[in-house]
């Protein structure tokens, strides 16, 4: 048999419409093989619009199989007492609708204990889906419900509609006030319905003939299709951000695309401001011209219905009046300079307990000058400076506060206009990145040099006044600035870890105390921890990733580096000897003497001496593989020491020299990953 | 059609959906929202179909009278239908035509804005309504009100009027915006946007501003302990209006916000519940009323 059902909504939020589409089939896939009416040849299909959620099955069993079901009951000694069932066993049978002496007894595990067998006819699939129906729908997560009608389940919106036809035949499941029957409605204006649907096969052609497209992966093709073509019409490129993309898909139902246009005195703003006011704020998309090189004074829309020419005029004056807004506070802005805002700073607090922006511009160019030292790079000091103390201005600004995503693009832009050194402004237009855990790495020294500072004061300060996140709940986005830390101190590997926590920390002392000491305690396990979720996202091999991380991340940047190098080698044929060598040297070793070394003890000790000196070059030009490969030659003079010395030996001068020479061995072998944590199978 | 035709089609509209057609409530307010014909009726279960025209006073807003679009003190037409009746969107769409926005001509979008208002403990779901990109309704099932779980649920419907008079009419600026013939909006009001945007950014008196929130605090408190909860709620509303001054004029750190707040809501749910447990007393007369209410 085949089962389509949908649910019909006021908007749906956009943000939402697609999971709910795949949990609904999922849940419905599930509930009706938990149900005994589908086999492994179900295929599922579903629809989703801003006004429905929908999904189609098949093929179904016309009805469950009947089912020999076994219920467990009381244990034998419990269920009788001098030969006589006791209430236990009455009881169970009972409640199996059976006697005792019909039970059958047998011995489990856990002992000897009474069964009841018994035959459950199965039920006609439409009498089983009218109840299952609705339930799948209470089963269902949104980001956000409401209450909307007495006994019904919570959801995003009010349900008022629903289908529901099963080889033809109307479903009269019930969901609250709500009955299912065999119509649909079409799109709100132009063709609103009720439309009657005869099959499963017909329901998309009655949605597509009353102006709904239900397939979401056919309507974002479409309107890719359409955005494309009306720019082109008008030789100019639209910029097609993904996540717009997806949000205008789950705001139409069946989308038209046309191109409108502003007036050109608007092109006075930064680019940045004009595609955050197209997109953000009117999910327009921008248009640049043939070259993709500037953006011109059009966009490129989407309509649900009503007249192509009202429409455009009407978006077309909207998008003019935010305009007008915008530059009406860029030119305000621009009546004084960026770095006369920084007094403005000490009004605007950062976070309870963690002082005002003024205080952390001062802390991000003291931080920021500071790592610039540990990397070596004292030139870049004084750009640094100036570029911490006017990082967070843009902060006072009027554009800023009306558009906040456009916090650092518009300190590099007003920046820039005041003629401060270009490497100034691209490290505060850097400072916000990445944006997002793929977003895009800054691309000067000072700009990722400033951009971990941020992040750094910020994991410390929200750390050590005791915000850490907890399950899933982070409201300080502290994961996602961990995250970000890592990716940018990836290209500062040589940073360390310690050394950083103690500039960070340094900060902080005067507003938090000792507070700090604690942030300074937490945040290497909670750098460790998201170093862990990422290497497992990318696949990478847990155990692997845990022997990287147990040698430490007092390099934090080259951790995902090591760990490439570890799995490299370990598809080599020196990966089994190295392991082994590691784990022998590292099972006997103990800090100790090493003085008087003699035959295979000396010879050891040279070798691991030579490995030492050559290892450090290595590991300085970060050649992790190269030191492995280094490391594993020391499994030969480790081999033969091993079978020629005796290291636990009765004399106690002998014992530790050896045990010392050991523990040197395992310090080589230890230095990209603790290689004796690893299996070598 | 100009501002005030546009005032006299949502009256009669409403009035034939069978809303009473209410008044202003004379104390500063944010939004149409905190008027008592919607505060304490959204509340328990009696019916209740009202609209009225409310100036909504926002500091924060303010701009001098020099931003086209930003005002401190707009209009907004407010309809409550409690409880809200299943085809809701489409009474809605069918207030747009009664004001020249036929949803055949126009794109007409339901844009997901859920609306909180943590000074009075309010919350619901609901959308921005977009007319061809242009935001001109906030549309809210409400859940909770005053801290209250609502037993029976309203729709709020809210009209931001001078955007809708600007793009019927076709005017890019809010001041140019026709009254009534040959009478501008900008006659009536430039001149206190003005005033307004200055007293409250420049010359409100924040020791004044302070002892007032502190004053009308006390009172709200001393009514209600009274049983007096609409001259409680005056109260209420006098100091979420002086809590909005400080705000625009610096005078509240943002550490301080959630206290603020805090002490709003305290007394907003006390009102709230005084209000029920005197329907309750009084057996809900409204319930079963008027024809076409529920």
């Amino acid at each position: 048999m085949e089962l389509i059902v949908e649910f019909g909504f006021p908007e749906l939020p956009a943000s939402g419409v697609g999971q709910a589409e795949e949990d609904l089939r999922t849940l419905l896939e599930i509930a009706v093989r938990d149900a005994f009416l589908a086999d492994e040849d179900l295929r599922a299909q579903s629809y989703s619009t801003p006004r429905r959620l929908a999904v189609r099955l098949s093929p179904l069993r016309a009805a469950q199989p009947d089912r020999e079901v076994e219920a467990r009951g009381p244990s034998v000694s419990a269920a009788f007492k001098d030969g006589q069932p006791t209430k236990a066993a009455e009881g169970f049978a009972r409640s199996q609708a059976t006697e005792v002496a019909l039970l059958e007894r047998r011995a489990t595990p856990s002992g000897e204990y009474l069964f009841a067998r018994r035959k459950e006819l199965g039920r006609p699939a439409g009498d089983v889906l009218l109840e299952l129906v609705p339930q799948v729908l209470t089963q269902m997560r949104f980001a956000r419900t409401m209450r909307w009608a007495d006994g019904a389940p919570r959801l995003p919106r009010p349900l008022v509609w629903a289908l529901g036809l099963l080889d033809g035949e109307a479903l009269p499941f019930r969901v609250g006030p709500v009955t299912a029957g065999a119509r649909t409605y079409g799109h709100r204006v132009s063709a609103p319905g009720p439309h009657a649907v005869s099959s499963a096969e017909d329901y998309v052609k009655v949605l597509r003939a009353a102006d709904v497209e239900p397939d979401r992966a056919a309507r974002r093709q479409r309107i890719l299709k359409q955005l494309i073509g009306a720019a082109l019409e008008e030789d100019l490129r639209p910029e097609i951000p993904e996540d717009l993309l997806d949000e205008v898909t789950d705001l139409c139902e069946w989308p038209q695309a046309f191109v409108g246009a502003f007036a050109a005195e608007y092109l006075e703003l930064p680019e940045a401001v004009l595609s955050a006011t197209m997109i953000h704020h009117q999910r327009f998309f921008p248009l640049r011209d043939a070259g993709g090189k500037h953006l011109v004074a059009k966009f490129a829309a989407v309509r649900n219905g009503g007249d192509a020419g009202v429409v455009r005029r009407g978006n077309e004056t909207v998008l003019a009046a935010r305009l007008a807004d915008a530059l009406f506070f860029y030119r305000d802005d621009r009546k004084e300079s960026l770095r006369s805002r920084r007094q403005a700073l000490q009004g605007i607090a950062y976070a309870p307990q963690l002082g005002t922006l003024y205080d952390r511009s001062e802390r991000l160019a003291a931080l920021a000058q500071r790592l610039a030292e540990l990397c070596g790079r004292e030139a870049l000091q004084p750009a640094l400076q100036a570029a911490g103390e006017l990082a967070l201005c843009d902060r006072a600004t009027a554009l800023v506060r009306e558009l906040p995503e456009l916090e650092g693009t518009m300190a590099e832009a007003y920046a820039r206009l005041d003629g401060e050194a270009e490497a100034v402004c691209l490290a505060v237009g850097a400072r916000v990145l990445p944006r997002g855990a793929e977003g895009g790495l800054p691309g000067t020294d000072e700009g990722l040099i400033l951009a971990l500072s941020d992040r750094l004061d910020q994991l410390v300060g929200f750390l050590a006044s005791g915000r850490a996140p907890t399950g899933s709940q982070d409201p300080f986005g502290l994961r996602r600035a961990a995250i970000g830390a890592l990716r940018l101190w990836e290209r500062l590997p040589e940073l360390s870890l310690s050394a950083a926590l103690e500039a960070a920390t340094r900060g902080y002392r005067r507003l938090l105390g000792d507070g700090v000491d604690a942030a300074r305690e937490q945040l290497p396990a909670f750098l460790a921890a998201r170093l862990q979720a990422r290497a497992e996202e990318e696949g990478h091999d847990a155990r692997m990733l845990q022997a990287v991380l147990a040698s430490g991340i007092e390099r934090p940047g080259d951790v995902l580096r090591r760990l490439a190098a570890l799995e490299e080698i370990a598809r080599a044929p020196e990966f089994t000897p190295l392991v082994h060598a590691a784990r022998r040297a590292k099972n006997l070793a103990q800090e100790g003497d090493v003085a008087g070394a003699q035959g295979e003890e000396a010879a050891l000790l040279e070798a691991v001496k030579a490995a030492e000196r050559e290892g450090e070059r290595l590991l300085a030009a970060r050649d992790y593989l190269g030191y492995l490969h280094r490391a594993a030659a020391l499994h030969a003079p480790l081999d033969r020491f091993f079978t020629e010395v005796m290291v636990m030996s009765e004399d106690p001068r002998e014992r530790e020299r050896r045990q010392g020479i050991l523990e040197r061995a395992h310090g080589v072998l230890s230095r990209v990953a603790e290689l004796a944590a690893l299996s070598a199978e | 059609m100009t501002l005030q035709e546009l005032i006299f089609a949502l009256h009669h509209f409403w009035a034939e959906q069978g809303c009473y057609i209410g008044q202003p409530y004379d104390i500063e307010k944010g939004a149409g929202t905190m008027n008592p014909l919607t505060f304490f009726k959204a509340l328990g279960p009696e019916p209740w179909r009202v609209g009225y025209v409310e100036p909504s006073r926002r500091p924060a807003d303010a701009r001098f009278g020099e931003n086209p679009n930003r005002l401190y003190q707009h209009h907004q037409y407010q309809v409550i239908l409690k409880p809200c009746p299943p085809d809701v969107q489409d009474i809605y769409l069918r207030s747009l035509a009664a004001i020249g926005l036929d949803a055949k001509l126009h794109d007409v979008r339901f844009v997901e804005d859920n609306w909180e208002n943590p000074s009075t403990g309010s919350w619901g779901l609901g959308w921005e309504v977009w007319i061809d990109g242009m935001e001109v309704t906030q549309f809210t099932y409400f859940q909770q009100m005053g801290g209250i779980e609502l037993s029976v649920l309203p729709a709020e419907i809210t009209y931001g009027l001078e955007r809708i008079a600007a793009y019927v009419q076709g005017v890019g600026n809010v001041f140019d915006v026709e009254v009534m013939p040959g009478l501008k909006y900008g006659d009536l009001f430039r001149r206190q946007e003005y005033e307004h945007s200055a007293y409250s950014f420049l010359h409100a008196s924040v020791d004044y501003l302070q002892a007032t929130f502190q004053g009308a605090e006390q009172e709200a408190r001393r009514a209600a302990q009274e049983g007096l909860y609409f001259a409680a709620y005056d109260n209420v509303l006098r100091m979420s209006h002086v809590f909005n001054l400080l705000e625009a004029r610096g005078a509240i750190a943002p550490a301080q916000r959630t206290a603020y707040i805090g002490r709003i809501r305290e007394r907003a749910r006390e009102v709230a519940e005084l209000y029920v447990q005197d329907r309750e007393r009084q057996g809900f007369p409204l319930e079963g009323r008027v024809r076409g209410w529920s």
